[in-house]
């Protein structure tokens, strides 16, 4: 059977370095060969580089998996972990428009559309995710917001999370748990979501006290109480946000020292004295990033994210270990992840993308350029995610049961077909480099793109038979949707 | 020889014949009595179930309110839903002389006075949690207490109740993930939009030529295999059996909800005799620990919605409602008293909810424990006198027909039908 002959595989060669020309993703890449695209299969190295691209960040745009294959998987994981040393001054011209990224709460309170900040959060998210190099770190920053999960459309959260985004879990996303904790303990926008800001020591809210320990650190059954709820919840009165009852909008963190029960409090075993004021606050951030249950619970959720959705017994514990030996170092517990066994041993399946996941991994690997304006997001959403929209504070589901149903396919399959078909006017793909190929070398091409693999035989006949009988389809176009629908791209 | 009727030949028999003619040579464990799908309007059907989830904590307290109870308003001094007062429309709608219904529930006064409604009161899941997430699961399961039960009730009621059903619309859940109630070894269907469910882009109506084309990639992988080979079976005979726009009878109307839409669709479905045995819809938002309101506030929109979705879902169906039971629960209630932010924080007892004409209405059933500071169950919160098990056990065994409780709700031993379903006689 011929594959790809050298005419075509320079052709499809070309396709693959002009996006990465358009897009400028991996400098270096561009005088590259790239050189995946071959009449072989991939190598089980490339396999293994190929899989792990897709599964720490959100699949690898055109040139990238070059970019990788040179200075090796190591080295990748480190220059992903140093993400501060990455130049990423090309995603700025993306962000660009979105105005309300760095305005104050003063000013995205009062603004005329007050849907704006919603909606340009979301869109820099997903333009974050599939545009900039440093891909892990969005990563990151995706995890930990889904982990401490804000509904953007509860009350004043429409305008403060913005800021929680850009002061909370970005600054700390590859940094402390502590720090990161304590962050979200200060952040407006959480303190309004989980009603303590509302909180006073005549009546204290248990909304946040029960999340923080059971969503935030402990886990559900980590050891606490409905005591050591309550006296959390004393703990935490009178930390709330400014202005909330005068109706101008203000949305910045206060201690009200008149709302906070100064009695002493006992949680966890542990005393805290009478009249600590907003130390109180401050020495329960430092006891649950420190607490054991913590660090388990962390561990197990992160390993779920990297390597499976049951994770492995043995990581878990590895993993916890170097929570608590680090003092909840992020960088030191990802490294661990991503240089063990199980991490190697669960490549090449296992994780179903997530929604976003799979749109993000459409736009990259086949290096579309998008705003992701409503079209595209709706489309998305339709699939059952999109950031921030997730009512509950316990985050959308990452395990792939969860969303292995017929609307979750349906609304997948959909986004394959009218991206791949270029039928959405904000996501174009640019196939020119491939017409006039013949079908089979359009197959093998995409399929390295998209796969990282080539099709098994069975599979790969049957498309190449099925694209000759559409006619009215561009093969490239019609080949594209079809692979972008199979199994294969489903997983991560 | 054992005769099952899968799913292809469901769709087959859907797509060529002009009815369903089914006659399975060997009864399974059981048949109930309903149980095979008869040529539309010719036979009674198999009965239906309609689950809603209320997520988050609904505070039954304020929604059947025991008026009749002092300590209900020593506990919530500025919450309470004033006593039933004749002329008072902002006052509690009287039910029975004790309990009254929060009057953003009026649009289901009708169905009340039809005897097409009951509540359950002072009942709940007997597990102690006030975890959102594991008292959902737990109820979802129809295990309190125990995570190792990975399917759901619905699920499982499904699996054991031999309907020689194999439409793929036997089950749906309303939503973009599909409810822990109805994961199980049964395929439930996971809608959003009727309007929606169809191929996209260049591939709009080339469903075949797409299926053919992915059917050899996704043959390799099991899992995914079985739900695309079922979504596309659904999306094909959704298309044949729903079209043009739909238009509720009896002049009834929906709210602009995303709850009176999903419920607007469930009647559509049910309406098309498409094979419904069960469908669950949620509507969430009730964690009113800020602000709950009596009139205004958090609350009270949700309640509207609730009230104006169920009754026009009643009166949409008419007689439809004797082989329709609707039931609603939530995964616990709230504290007796309310908290300094006139909200309330998570409790335990809650009420549940049913409708329809095969169940005897008109009725709040449960013993009430009371709400004195003795009759609390800890920390504050109304005690529990019926298991939810009870309620719905009883809609499974007699309106649903499936006498096995014990597959149902596995380890459930204390199972006491409070007599809110019909038998069914003839």
């Amino acid at each position: 059977m011929n594959k790809i002959s050298r005419r075509d595989f320079l052709k499809v060669a070309g396709f693959a370095s002009t996006l990465t020309w358009l897009w400028g993703c991996a400098p270096g890449a561009v005088s590259t060969a790239v050189n995946f695209p071959t009449s072989t299969p991939p190598t089980s190295d490339d396999q293994f580089l190929f899989n792990a691209l897709r599964r720490i960040g959100f699949g690898p745009m055109p040139g990238e998996m070059e970019t990788a294959q040179k200075v090796g998987f190591e080295a990748f994981v480190e220059e992903q972990l140093a993400f501060e040393s990455m130049d990423d001054s090309q995603l700025e011209s993306h962000l660009a428009h979105l105005t309300t990224l760095n305005m104050d709460v003063q000013e995205l309170a009062t603004l005329e559309k007050p849907g704006q900040p919603v909606l340009e959060l979301v869109q820099a998210t997903l333009l974050r995710a599939a545009y900039s190099r440093r891909q892990l770190y969005e990563r990151m920053v995706q995890f930990w917001s889904n982990h401490f999960n804000i509904y953007i459309l509860k009350n004043q959260d429409r305008y403060l999370k913005t800021g929680d985004d850009r002061d909370v879990i970005r600054p700390n996303a590859l940094g402390t748990f502590h720090g990161l904790l304590s962050a979200s303990m200060h952040s407006p926008a959480m303190l309004v979501y989980l009603d303590n800001a509302s909180s006073t020591k005549d009546g204290p809210n248990e909304n946040y006290a029960r999340e923080l320990m059971e969503l935030h650190t402990l886990g559900v059954d980590g050891g606490y109480t409905q005591a050591d709820i309550v006296e959390v919840a004393r703990a935490l009165t009178g930390w709330s946000v400014t202005g909330r009852r005068s109706g101008d909008g203000a949305g910045a963190f206060i201690f009200k020292q008149n709302f906070h029960d100064e009695n002493e409090k006992h949680i966890l075993g542990v005393d805290f004295p009478a009249r600590q004021g907003i130390e109180d606050g401050e020495q329960l951030a430092a006891l649950l990033a420190e607490h054991p249950s913590t660090a388990e619970f962390i561990a197990s959720k992160l390993v779920r994210h990297f390597v499976a959705d049951a994770p492995p017994a043995s990581l878990v514990a590895k993993v916890s270990e170097v929570f608590q030996t680090s003092r909840g170092d992020i960088r030191e517990v990802l490294r661990t992840i991503f240089f063990s066994n199980e991490f190697r041993q669960s490549l090449g399946g296992g994780k179903l993308k997530k929604p976003v996941e799979f749109a993000l991994s459409v736009v990259r690997t086949l290096g579309i350029k998008t705003q992701f304006d409503r079209p595209t997001t709706t489309m998305i959403r339709a699939m059952g995610e999109l950031p921030f929209f997730w009512p509950a504070p316990n985050g959308y589901p990452d395990v792939g049961a969860a969303w292995l149903n017929s609307n979750d396919l349906l609304a997948r399959w959909n986004f394959a077909l009218t991206v791949g078909t270029n039928s959405m006017k904000d996501a174009i793909v640019d196939f020119s480099p491939f017409s006039g190929l013949p079908t089979d070398a359009i197959v093998d091409g995409l399929s390295l793109q998209l796969l990282g693999m080539i099709l098994p035989d069975e599979s790969r006949v049957r498309l190449i038979e099925v694209t000759h009988a559409i006619s009215d389809i561009e093969p490239e176009a019609a080949i594209c949707a079809l692979l972008l629908a199979s199994p294969y791209f489903q997983y991560r | 020889m054992k005769t099952t009727f899968t799913r292809r030949d469901f769709l087959k028999s859907t797509l060529a014949l002009p009815a369903w003619t089914l006659a399975p040579e060997t009864p399974r464990e059981f048949l109930p009595r309903f149980a095979v799908l008869a040529p539309k309007g010719q036979a009674p059907r198999a009965n239906i179930l309609v689950c809603i989830f209320l997520r988050g904590g609904m505070d039954g307290l304020n929604a059947v309110i025991p008026h009749g109870d002092s300590d209900y308003y020593r506990l919530r001094p500025t919450l309470a839903v004033p006593e039933p007062m004749a002329g008072n429309d902002q006052a509690g709608i009287e039910l029975d002389g004790f309990f009254g219904m929060h009057p953003s529930l009026r649009p289901l006064k009708d169905v009340w006075d039809d005897k097409g409604l009951a509540f359950i009161h002072a009942t709940g899941s007997p597990d102690p949690t006030h975890s959102h997430f594991d008292a959902m699961d737990y109820m979802e399961r129809g295990t309190p207490g125990d995570k190792q039960v990975g399917t759901g009730w619905l699920a499982r009621h499904l699996q054991f109740a031999a309907t020689e059903n194999g439409s793929p619309f036997r089950a749906i859940g309303f939503g973009a993930l599909l409810p822990s109630s109805l994961r199980g070894p049964i395929p439930a269907i996971a809608l959003q939009s009727i309007a929606d469910f169809h191929l996209g882009g260049q591939y709009k109506g080339r469903i075949e030529q797409f299926q053919t084309a992915i059917s050899s990639m996704y043959s390799a992988d099991e899992t995914l295999n079985l739900r695309a080979d079922f979504t596309l079976d659904a999306v094909q005979l959704l298309q044949k059996a729903v079209a043009g726009e739909y238009r509720p009878a009896n002049g009834a109307s929906y709210p602009e909800s995303e709850f009176g839409e999903s419920l607007k669709q469930v009647a559509q479905l049910i309406k098309a005799e498409i094979g419904v045995e069960v469908a669950a819809v949620d509507l969430g938002g009730w964690d009113t620990h800020v602000n709950q309101g009596v009139l205004e506030g958090e609350m009270p929109p949700l309640l509207a919605d609730l009230g104006a979705s169920l009754a026009a879902f009643y009166h949409d169906l008419g007689d439809g409602m004797k082989n329709v039971t609707v039931v609603g629960m939530s995964e616990f209630g709230r504290r007796a008293a309310e908290n300094g932010g006139k909200g309330t924080d998570h409790g335990h007892g809650n009420m549940m909810l049913t409708m329809g004409k095969s169940i005897h209405g008109g009725k709040v059933y449960g013993q009430w424990p009371g709400l004195a500071p003795d009759q609390l169950a800890a920390p504050g919160d109304l005690a529990i006198t019926t298991d939810f098990r009870s309620v719905l056990g009883e809609l499974v065994s007699k309106h649903l027909q499936n006498p096995l409780l014990d597959q149902v709700f596995p380890n459930f031993t204390n199972y006491q039908p409070l007599g809110i379903a019909k038998d069914i006689s003839t």
